[in-house]
């Protein structure tokens, strides 16, 4: 049985390189578990999206969100704290997929409860690979949180 | 009777009488006078339980006028009345003290006392004495007088020198029946009204053990569904481990050469896993009876497409499903009715006879009023108690499978009900089915003759739009 | 990531023996080491004993937990690794046979990194383990581990 009812999975993509977003969306396409990805290429209009403010207010609840953490306007890291900080937001997994190797960058994820952290390949492929290892955890083996009742 | 008279304290009432009579007082000749055997007893009266007393009636005559007094009681002698002994007092605090030395079965009662006159006398005489028979003596001009007094709870009054002696009895007689009369209705009254306070505490004591055993009972369900929530659960664990390690085993022993252990493993892990579908199928259907669906617009296409998509069993070229769409929105819960569909669309291919291709198509209707359609349909769910009003509609899922004979439509929703054991299947699958739409306040049923396929039908609200 | 050690907490010897076959199978070397119950699991991080030595008892780089063990529940256990400053960002990976969605929402809102139930079957139970491994032994980042004193309490 599917989890989430059949619904498709709903992922919110964090990343301001246009490049990566077709090819992360590219590799998501057509994986056997059905979910639909939104995009967003700042940290604001993140928040907007998940908060469903305007022009997002018709926004879905992500199941999962893919979080590059060099982001314009307001930083990956910022994101993190603020989705982390919010009862309503706190229990969806967040994937930092970014570009950063640096040992700092790892632990601050962490350290801001990030739930993992990827490191973008350079390579075509590899990234490839990488998303659909993503995919293959996250979406088909995880058992994602099922959306907060109404008014709860 | 003789005691009686004198404590009273004024003997000159029957010195009065006796001497009247010429009889000395103190024997019992003079208390003959006040008669046993009553002659006045009356099988014919209105009341017969009322038993008209054959001692003498003990009338206290509160007179001031001895003259008035005299005249009364003279009457009487001279007709020939008897069983009567009268009592005669002057005054309202005379009687007081009369009243409290014995009992009296009636009071004639002068209306213009020196102690106590006009309204205020029927109040204090009622307090003093509420259940005795009372008759007002009036003079002519004061009839009005003697009426009121009537309404204010005195049985009779009589217009002194006017009445005769058969007038006075007549009132007395019916004063003391129209006061027992009146006794024996309050006290029915009286009892009525205790009755119905006893009933309304019954009542009120019922309902409180009702709501006790419904709480009571409301635990019990709680705690049956989850032992059999947590039983289910904990049956996994071993299941898993026997499962798991009869794979390990199989793979182990492929290259062992005996095929016979090569099947009994395959039995092994087949009937494990036949065991876990159940329990899953159970574990469902327990989680569905605990809680309360959420209920929002559906899109029943959308959902069907959905399912029909994640599995590859319901996809060409093993199957034809084909949906008349557009399908309405319904008000249901999603996750419940994906369920539900998946049951039926997996119940609709399973039953095909060999070598058939599973067909199953799809369409809604309105649904028909309560009472109408057709008779072959086997309605095993309750009309939901939501509004009528609501409009319905039903959703078909019709097959070409081999068909469910009539006796076996009736049990086809119940719990671990298989009606061909040779095919998969634990038999939950229908009771989900059932149990999940009624508690989105539908309905479903089936129509079905073997050799002609059956139609299944899930009635629920339609989503407002 | 060879030298990634998984602390596998759970009490059922049968799915550890499971997991210990599947991993083996799919050729993934790293150590596992188990402990039966949350008690054990602290001591283990903390080094208390009898795990002091941590040439034996290596500190480990992910955590799997189940959240059915005797004494302490998985979620105090997982409640306890994030009030520890220096194991908040050491992963905790809930693996347990519980599907309902309120566990799962409790998991995650106390800080599991991820949640995955057993599957009944030894083929699912592979397929888990391959994305297990590719995700977590293969490509995911870990932070440095810090140092110092762990609260055992």
């Amino acid at each position: 049985m599917t989890k989430n009812g059949a619904r498709p999975i709903e992922i919110l993509l964090v990343e301001d390189s246009p490049s990566d977003t077709d090819l992360t969306l590219e590799a998501l396409k057509d994986f056997k578990v059905r979910n639909h990805v939104s995009v967003v290429e700042d940290g604001v209009e993140a928040m907007q999206f998940l908060r469903r403010e305007a022009p997002y207010t018709q926004a879905p609840r992500p199941d999962l969100i893919m979080l590059d953490l060099n982001l314009p306007r307001k930083d990956g890291r910022e994101v993190l704290t603020e989705i982390k900080a919010d009862d309503g937001l706190k229990t969806i997994p967040i994937v930092v997929l970014t570009t950063s190797r640096a040992e700092q960058d790892i632990l601050r994820a962490y350290q801001l409860n990030a739930n993992c952290y990827i490191t973008k390949p350079v390579d075509f492929n590899q990234f490839l690979d990488v998303v659909r290892t993503i995919e293959s955890f996250w979406l088909f083996v995880v058992t994602l949180p099922p959306a907060p009742r109404a008014g709860g | 009777m003789r005691a009686t008279v004198l404590e009273c304290g004024y003997p000159r009432t029957l010195r009065a009488l006796c001497l009247h009579e010429g009889k000395r007082p103190g024997t019992s000749a003079a208390h003959s006078r006040l008669g046993i055997g009553n002659p006045n007893h009356n099988p014919q009266l209105p009341f017969p339980w009322l038993t008209v007393d054959p001692l003498p009636v003990k009338v206290l005559l509160v007179e001031d006028s001895p003259s008035d007094a005299s005249l009364l009681l003279e009457g009487l002698t001279v007709a020939g009345i008897n069983g009567f002994d009268f009592t005669h007092v002057e005054s309202w605090a005379e009687a007081v003290d009369c009243l409290h030395d014995k009992p009296f079965d009636v009071l004639l009662l002068d209306l213009s006392l020196p102690d106590i006159m006009g309204s205020e006398t029927f109040l204090q005489v009622r307090a003093k004495v509420p259940h005795l028979p009372i008759v007002v003596l009036t003079g002519q001009v004061d009839e009005a007088v003697g009426l009121e007094a009537v309404r204010h709870g005195v049985q009779d009054y009589l217009v002194k020198n006017q009445a005769d002696a058969r007038q006075t009895v007549r009132a007395i007689r019916y004063a003391i029946e129209r006061k027992q009369t009146e006794e024996a209705l309050n006290r029915t009254q009286e009892a009525l009204r205790q009755s119905e306070q006893q009933l309304r505490e019954w009542n009120l004591e019922l309902e409180r053990q009702v709501a006790r055993r419904t709480v009571s009972l409301a635990e019990t369900i709680g705690d049956l569904e989850d032992f059999s929530h947590s039983i289910t659960h904990d049956l996994r664990a071993p299941l898993r481990a026997i499962r798991s390690f009869a794979q390990i085993l199989q793979e182990d022993c492929l290259a062992c050469g005996r095929p016979a252990a090569q099947e009994h493993i395959e039995r092994i892990i087949t009937a494990a896993a036949r065991m876990d579908k159940l329990i899953q199928d159970v574990l469902q259907y327990s989680r569905l009876t605990r809680s309360d669906l959420q209920l929002a617009p559906v899109d029943v296409g959308a959902l069907l497409r959905g399912i029909i998509e994640t599995y590859p069993a319901f996809q060409p070229p093993q199957v034809g499903i084909a949906i008349e769409e557009p399908l309405p929105l319904v008000l249901g819960n999603e996750a419940a009715l994906t369920q539900c569909f998946s049951n039926l669309l997996g119940n609709a291919i399973k039953f095909v006879a060999p070598g058939k291709r599973p067909q199953v198509r799809i369409w809604a209707e309105a649904a028909k009023a309560q009472g109408k359609g057709s008779k072959a349909t086997a309605e095993l769910a309750p009309a939901p108690q939501a509004a009528k009003g609501a409009p319905h509609v039903r959703f078909w899922f019709s097959d070409n499978g081999v068909g469910i004979p009539k006796e076996a439509q009736e049990r086809i929703f119940k719990m671990f009900q298989r009606l061909d054991t040779s095919r998969d299947g634990t038999g939950v699958g229908l009771t989900v089915v059932r149990k999940a739409v009624e508690k989105m306040g539908g309905r479903v049923g089936l129509e079905s003759e073997p050799g002609r396929g059956s139609r299944f039908w899930v009635e629920l609200k339609e989503a407002a739009k | 990531m060879n030298s990634l050690v998984i602390l596998y907490v759970e009490d059922e010897e049968t799915d550890v023996l499971l997991l210990q076959h599947v991993l083996s199978r799919a050729g993934i070397t790293n150590l596992v080491k188990t402990v039966t119950d949350g008690k054990a699991a602290k001591d283990y991080l903390a080094g208390n004993a009898p795990f002091t030595d941590r040439r034996l008892y290596p500190f480990p780089g992910l955590v799997l937990l189940d959240l059915n063990l005797p004494y302490w529940s998985g979620f105090e256990v997982l409640d306890w690794i994030r009030q520890q400053p220096l194991l908040r960002s050491l992963p905790v990976v809930v693996f347990t046979s519980s599907s309902r969605p309120d566990d799962v929402t409790r998991a995650y809102d106390v800080g599991a990194n991820a949640y995955m139930v057993k599957p009944s079957s030894l083929e699912e139970l592979k397929s888990k383990v391959l994305a297990l491994r590719d995700f977590w032994l293969l490509h995911n980042q870990y932070s440095p581990r810090l140092h110092g004193p762990i609260d055992p309490s």
